[in-house]
């Protein structure tokens, strides 16, 4: 008995060697990525666009990039309130606890990441290329592309937080802050190593449509010179897109942010949408990016009321409006300015009580079939060539030279007469109406141009959220409290 | 039925009187009653009787050298030669009952020879408690044992046993007759012979990688061999009502506070109320007088029956033993609408004895049950909505579904809801079969030196789930537009074989018993589900997948399967009672993991001093023993893995209507082992003031390492699982029983049990001091799952206070807000402020037991309660969401109304404000104390025993009246301070019952 007992055990114990060899049920064991298949080569940069689309895009970091300057409010004070402790109406208080901080601090390096792994990506498949290639040619380009997609949220986190970390590599465990000067300083010196090797067309010219070219690195250096004061790189690098790059400024100002202006000649950077022509379905969009900014508006179409409802963010101060009325703005103010009261020009009345970003209004005959959601199917400007104008404009002034050539193609078109001899000061207000509620432009002008503490504290402002005034010391946003828990090197001062 | 037991009782008497070297003889107990069903074995054969119903027995050609043993449950065995005068053998009682067999893993032990702190609860103690669950019936009886029952019909409790030590899973491991379990909801208390509840490591270590959050082994009733067969039926009917009703404004109150908050947003909506449903203005006063007062706690709530009815029958001869069992349980939901749990168990064991070196037995249970579920969400919607409507409201009936009234009358729109339309109009139901089947077969040789035992047990579960959701219309925000219908199949398969020999040998002083084992097992999953829409409403028979719209149908599986092999041994000395050793190891393989295999040992020592001889006669210490462990345990219910290397493809737009596909890479991976428990204990046990205070007390230290946290990831969302942190759980486990038989008639006792338990998470990952987690934080240094926020220090009381701090200067802050401790001092309020605010984890729990018996009569009473734990108060909490919910009588009672009126609550404007009650505050207003004193049970019995006439008597009839949780006394505001939810949170908690019943035990 004991035996038979002994041998099941002995049986057993041999088993065992396999028993426990099962695999994971209801899963295919995922293959590595083929990386000597080059022709997938652009597959990892195809992500880094997607990221910058869906986390650069997030509603609500665009909420707190925009609402810090004058001429903006973020508009709600029950649900998000908090954001209004980020402009003048809550006193610069700037809570490090407030989620949306938090959101504007990882999705940026969301970004930043995806595009050092899709660089090690194309790393890979470069094993497979000779360098003499015409694939390798690509590769550079492609490597081009993606560096300037993560320029592009440094200048967002450099504009925002101020000091911020380098992250150049995924598997970094050092945290401590850059400066401001270190991080734009990083950010020129990557994108001129990518710029040579990058395609000289417009965006709309590119193989893979609206794809960045060496024109949108330049534009991004250029904005980075802006902020380091290298006046003359400004010059040089806005020059050569003006000479060389083909760009238009597009006629219809009011269609410039809507569908007819989808990857216009204007067009730099720009963050790319489509529905497929269907209301319903596959959609590959920007979360609540437009609908956030949304007003209510209702009109007649075919004898039916048509709603077209939002969450009624983002509004533009009287201030502004009567500022912009006061300069004799026709076509910019009628579409950056939806003012409750009044009518579109497709006879949609505006809801509510406040003056609403146009720059997010598609109106319904441009709207897919079926569709009422703000902005569906619409493209987000990043970053246009009336900005390289003005750009151009303001760097040879400051040059000693004349900017009213590139000044003036930015005001005619707005239907606004050509002055002569522009100064600084006028460069800036047009700049003021021309990119208005884009980017918090007007924001990081005023800080960097040292007029931020006064035009912020103007009395004229209302402080009816909390008291403080702006201060240099409040110029960025602080580090948010979860990263501070999360990575004590961020306490430290910057490097 | 009746018939042929009273066949048997007639004739087994009967038979007797024939042989001429027959014995004869009388058992009693030390007082000269005599011992019904007492055993009488020949010592060395299988031959033996038992005693009738005077305490008889005869037993038939005895040689007269044989020795004969006489035992009897709770007695202290004695040997008689057969020439012995066993005219009146008396037993004496086992008061320490150190002769007791307990449970231990693969195999059983005499309590007097364990080395560590193992509870023990007989089935009898539970076989009237009016609890569908046999664990919720523990409440309050077991130190170191932390039970939170819940109302919900059919709902286990959450267990967990000396502390918890894992972020992921913290459910003892329950093994049922052989066979392993997550929980034992699916058998009634009627069901349980024996339960032993494994506390410290080192009896817990033979379950090596699942033993980790302690081990309850269950013993399902069975027959013993030479027992009359015993019928015995237990039932009880009783009525359950919410044990505490929380109270909330009332119309008029409600607009007194939001006409206070706010007068000229909210008049309109008052009026609006008025206007529709009735009411007066009182201009003089400015009060309003509503007639509409919909009290909606009370509309959800309604006495619901409970009934229970089991039937055993056990007994056995010298060669066999067997045991059936029926049970049926109703529980009715007190929610007032279609919530319910029903379950029919069927219990069958025999065991058999075809050689003297053979016995093989059968073993299975079947269960049916159906649970009805309530909707939940219901109790928070009551909270937040006023009373300003009614339930139903004929005049819009053509509006809105059932004629319930729809919040858009007054024009409440979003996060407004009828809370009785939503209790009803949802059918959530889970029917599960469950069968569970045990064989197997002993070896006894070399004269039971050696025991070789195998057993496999399979337990197959089907869980058929459906969900239906009405179409269904009452506001914007409360509809559904085509019914939804789910179903569910969910089954289960799993196996284990054991197998284990055992050495067992005395000589002199010493007594050795070793024991080597493998099992084998393997736990197999499978789900598969389907989502349809437009199935037709109003038939059960109607509910399948097939007559919903084939559009849009949805379909899931899943499915997955873990194997395990373990090896282990356990070996015991005892060296003349007053020395004991034990070591046990188990050697654990797992499918799971990429790192297969671990190891998991322990070592026990005990010392019974009272047995040493300088100890042994003195005066007032009857035993005392010392006893010391440690052992290491796993916890292997946590995921295999985490995260994937894998490319996620996406896509991107480039140019009108193209999508390109590419891929991100991430690496967010990490593979998982098992966490690991490293526990030591130091206790003792004593008996004194003779026999009659008993007592253990236990001290323990518990390291959980390698516990699974998902700290987020540096300057990212994602999180990753790992083996990171480590926790602490250290406390005291004290027992102490007081029993005095005074005489005959009169016994009287009382006992208590107290845990005091030290939680701490001790480290994070790396040097990290902090995780967030969703509700809570885990913070290095305090409780697990911490509430995490800023402190409130007071209510702002003047203008001039407010205008003297640069806090409420900088926050616009009025009279009314909340103080908010600034930790740095550096007169901002920020994350930089916030502090941890408490936890659900309680220091102290405790439970009393006292009662007497008195002749026929018993009354006993269990005492409960915890101290030190803390809720959050989700259901104010969730106010952030919006001003004009409901408040409770106590935020309207308490409220800041002027300089002077309240240091710690806020005014009614106060809680219309962000920095009062944000979402991201956390502000300590919402944390409230989780202390509750319970009389967690009052029974009165009468038993009246032999009760009959003529040849035939019925052994016993017991007739008592429980009350189950009858009274509550706690201090949050809340249903019941017993929250499921692991992390204190208080919101859609179904409330707690108690219970009202009467209890009938017969037997046969």
């Amino acid at each position: 008995m004991k035996k038979i007992f002994l041998s099941i055990i002995t049986a057993c114990c041999a088993v065992s060697c396999t028993f426990l060899d099962i695999d994971t049920e209801n899963r295919i064991a995922t293959s590595e990525v083929d990386y000597s298949n080059t022709s997938e080569m652009y597959q990892p940069v195809i992500g880094a666009y997607a990221s910058l689309r869906n986390s650069g895009m997030h509603w609500a970091n665009n909420m707190l990039w925009t609402c810090r300057d004058d001429d903006m409010t973020s508009g709600r004070t029950d649900d998000q309130g908090d954001a209004l402790l980020f402009s003048y109406r809550g006193g610069y208080q700037r809570p490090n606890s407030y989620w949306a901080l938090n959101n504007a601090w990882v999705t940026a390096y969301e970004i930043i990441r995806t595009c050092n792994s899709a660089l090690s990506a194309l790393d890979q498949y470069a094993k497979y290329l000779n360098a003499g290639d015409a694939d390798y040619a690509l590769y550079k380009s492609y490597q081009g592309e993606v560096v300037t997609i993560a320029a592009w949220s440094y200048y967002m986190m450099v504009t925002s937080f101020g000091p911020c970390v380098l992250l150049t590599d995924n598997n970094q465990t050092q945290f401590v802050r850059s400066t401001r000067e270190h991080v734009c300083q990083y950010a020129i010196a990557k994108l001129d190593s990518v710029i040579p090797n990058m395609q000289r067309l417009r965006p709309n010219q590119m193989t893979h449509q609206g794809a960045f070219t060496a024109f949108t690195a330049e534009a991004l250096a250029a904005r980075f010179c802006l902020l380091t004061g290298d006046y003359k790189r400004v010059e040089e690098l806005t020059d050569d897109i003006i000479n060389n790059g083909g760009f238009q400024l597009y006629n219809d100002y009011y269609n410039l942010f809507k569908i007819p202006g989808k990857l216009s000649n204007e067009s730099l950077m720009e963050v790319q949408c489509t529905d497929f022509g269907l209301a319903t379905g596959d959609y590959i969009g920007i979360d609540q990016w437009f609908n956030f900014m949304g007003a209510t508006l209702s009109g007649n179409v075919d004898g039916q009321k048509v709603d077209i409802g939002g969450w009624n963010f983002m509004q533009y101060n009287n201030a502004f409006v009567n500022w912009a009325k006061d300069r004799g703005e026709t076509i910019r103010l009628e579409t950056s300015c939806l003012e409750a009261g009044t009518k579109t020009r497709e006879g949609f009345s505006i809801e509510g009580s406040a003056v609403y970003n146009g720059k997010a209004y598609l109106p319904y005959n441009q709207m897919t079939t079926g569709s009422t959601e703000w902005g569906r199917n619409n493209n987000v400007r990043l970053l246009r060539y009336a900005e390289v104008l003005l750009m151009n404009a303001e760097a040879k002034v400051r040059n000693g030279k004349s900017g009213d050539q590139s000044f003036n193609l930015v005001r005619t078109r707005a239907a606004m007469s050509p002055l002569t001899g522009v100064n600084l000061e006028q460069i800036l207000d047009e700049r003021r109406m021309e990119l208005c509620s884009e980017w918090g432009l007007r924001y990081t002008d005023l800080v960097r141009t040292g007029k931020a503490a006064q035009e912020l504290n103007k009395p004229e402002l209302v402080r009816d959220f909390a008291n403080g005034e702006w201060t240099e010391q409040k110029a960025y946003w602080p580090v948010p409290g979860t990263q501070l828990l999360n990575l004590p090197d961020l306490a430290e001062e910057p490097m | 039925m009746k018939k042929l037991l009273f066949l048997l009782i007639v004739l087994i008497p009967s038979l007797s009187v024939i042989a001429n070297n027959d014995l004869r003889g009388t058992v009693t107990d030390a007082a000269g009653e005599p011992l019904i069903g007492a055993a009488i074995r020949i010592v060395g054969t299988e031959q033996g009787t038992i005693t009738d119903f005077d305490g008889n027995f005869v037993l038939n050609s005895v040689s007269p050298d044989a020795t004969l043993e006489v035992s009897y449950m709770g007695y202290l065995p004695v040997r008689l030669k057969a020439t012995d005068n066993l005219s009146a053998i008396r037993l004496t009682e086992d008061v320490q009952k150190l002769e007791d067999v307990v449970v231990v893993g693969y195999g059983a032990a005499k309590i007097k020879d364990l080395t560590s702190p193992i509870e023990t609860v007989k089935g009898e103690e539970l076989a009237t408690t009016p609890t569908a669950s046999p664990m919720a019936a523990l409440q309050g009886k077991v130190a170191g044992i932390n039970i939170v029952n819940s109302g919900v019909p059919g709902a286990g409790p959450t267990v967990s046993i000396r502390g918890i030590g894992s972020f992921s899973n913290n459910t003892p491991l329950y093994v049922v007759d052989g066979m392993f379990y997550d929980n034992i909801n699916f058998l009634g208390n009627g069901d349980i012979e024996e339960i032993s509840i494994m506390k410290d490591a080192s009896a817990a270590a033979i379950y090596g990688v699942r033993a980790a959050n302690g081990v309850v082994i269950i013993t399902t009733k069975r027959g013993k061999q030479n027992q009359r067969a015993e019928v015995t039926y237990d039932g009880y009917v009783g009525v359950q009502t919410a044990s505490n009703i929380l109270a909330m404004c009332t119309s008029n109150q409600y607009a007194q506070m939001v006409l206070e908050a706010n007068k000229r947003a909210y008049s309109r909506m008052i009026q609006m109320s008025m206007k529709t449903y009735g009411g007066t203005y009182d201009s003089a006063t400015d009060t309003y007088n509503l007639e509409q007062n919909t009290n909606w706690y009370k509309e959800l709530l309604r006495p619901a029956i409970m009934t229970n009815h089991s039937l055993n029958i056990n007994g056995g001869n010298d060669k066999a033993t067997y045991g059936v069992g029926i049970s049926y349980l109703y529980q009715n939901g007190i929610m007032n609408s279609d919530n319910s749990f029903k379950r029919m168990n069927l219990r069958g064991n025999v065991e058999y004895k075809p050689f003297k070196w053979l016995t093989v037995g059968f073993n299975g249970i079947f269960t049916n049950s159906q649970q009805q579920f309530p909707n939940n969400a219901a109790w928070q919607q009551a909270y937040n909505m006023p009373g300003l409507f009614p339930v139903y409201d004929p005049t819009t009936a053509e509006l809105y579904t059932d004629s319930y009234a729809s919040p858009l009358t007054l024009k409440l729109t979003s996060n407004f809801y009828n809370p009785v339309a939503t209790a009803r109009l949802y059918d959530s139901r889970n029917r599960q079969n469950q069968m569970m089947v045990n064989a197997y077969a002993q070896f006894n040789i070399w004269d039971d030196r050696f025991t070789i035992r195998t057993s496999y047990n399979y337990d197959y579960t089907s869980m058929l789930a459906t969900v239906f959701i009405p179409e269904y219309y009452i506001s914007n925000n409360q509809k559904n537009e085509t019914s939804t219908f789910t179903k569910s199949n969910t089954s289960f398969g799993n196996w284990i074989w054991d197998n284990t020999i055992t050495y067992s040998d005395q000589w002199n002083e010493h007594s050795l018993k070793v024991m080597v084992g493998m099992s084998m097992r393997q736990e197999q999953y499978n789900n598969l589900w389907s989502v349809a829409q437009d199935v037709p409403a109003g038939k059960d028979s109607y509910m399948y997948i097939n007559l919903g719209s084939s559009e849009g149908r949805t379909t899931g599986d899943d499915g997955s399967r873990y194997r395990a092999l373990s090896y282990f041994t356990r070996i015991n000395y005892n060296y003349d009672d007053r020395y004991m050793a034990m070591f046990t190891l188990r050697r654990d393989g797992s499918s799971k993991y990429n790192e297969k295999w671990g190891t998991f040992p322990s070592v026990g020592l005990a010392w019974v001093m009272s047995n040493e001889s300088w100890l042994k006669d003195t005066e007032g210490l009857d035993y005392l023993k010392i006893r010391a462990s440690w052992g290491m345990l796993g916890n292997d219910k946590i995921g295999a893995s985490y995260g994937t290397t894998s490319s996620n493809i996406t896509r991107a737009v480039f140019g009108s209507n193209t999508a390109l596909s590419g891929y991100i890479n991430s690496s967010n991976f990490s593979w998982l082992s098992w966490e690991k428990v490293n526990e030591t204990n130091v206790g003792a046990n004593f008996a004194t003031l003779k026999n009659r205070l008993t007592g253990d007390i236990d001290w323990y230290y518990r390291l959980t390492q390698n516990a699974v946290i998902s700290p987020t990831l540096p300057m990212q969302n994602e999180t990753v699982a790992g083996n990171w942190a480590e926790i602490l759980n250290m406390g005291v486990d004290v027992n102490l029983n007081w029993e005095h038989k005074i005489n005959k008639d009169w016994t009287y006792f009382i006992g208590g049990n107290v845990a005091w338990l030290r939680n701490r998470v001790q480290s994070l990952r790396d040097n990290l001091q902090m995780v967030k987690g969703g509700k809570t934080v885990q913070k290095v240094g305090e409780k697990m799952n911490s509430y995490y926020g800023f402190k409130v220090a007071g209510i702002y009381q003047t203008d001039e206070e407010c205008a003297a701090d640069p806090i409420a200067v900088a926050n616009g802050l009025q009279p009314g807000d909340f103080r908010y401790e600034d930790v740095n001092h550096d007169n901002v309020i920020d994350e930089n402020d916030k502090q941890i605010l408490g936890s659900y984890i309680p220091d102290i729990t405790y439970g009393f037991n006292l009662g007497f018996r008195y002749k026929g009569l018993d009354l006993a009473v269990t005492l409960t309660g915890q101290a030190g734990g803390e809720i959050w108060n989700r259901k104010r909490a969730l106010r952030y969401a919006s001003n004009t919910y409901n408040f409770d009588l106590k935020q309207y009672q308490n409220r800041w109304h002027g300089a002077g009126t309240s240091q710690t609550d806020p005014s009614a404007a106060a809680l219309m404000r962000s920095w009062n009650i944000g979402n991201s505050q956390n502000a300590s207003y919402f944390v409230e104390s989780a202390d509750y004193f319970r009389i967690q049970n009052i029974t009165l019995g009468y038993t009246f025993t032999n009760v009959g006439n003529g040849n035939y008597k019925m052994p016993s009839i017991r007739l008592s009246l429980s009350a189950e949780k009858p009274f509550t006394a706690f201090k949050a505001n809340s249903m019941t301070p017993e929250i499921s939810d692991p992390e204190g949170w208080d919101t859609e908690v179904y409330p707690l019952t108690s219970t009202w019943s009467l209890a009938v035990q017969l037997k046969f």
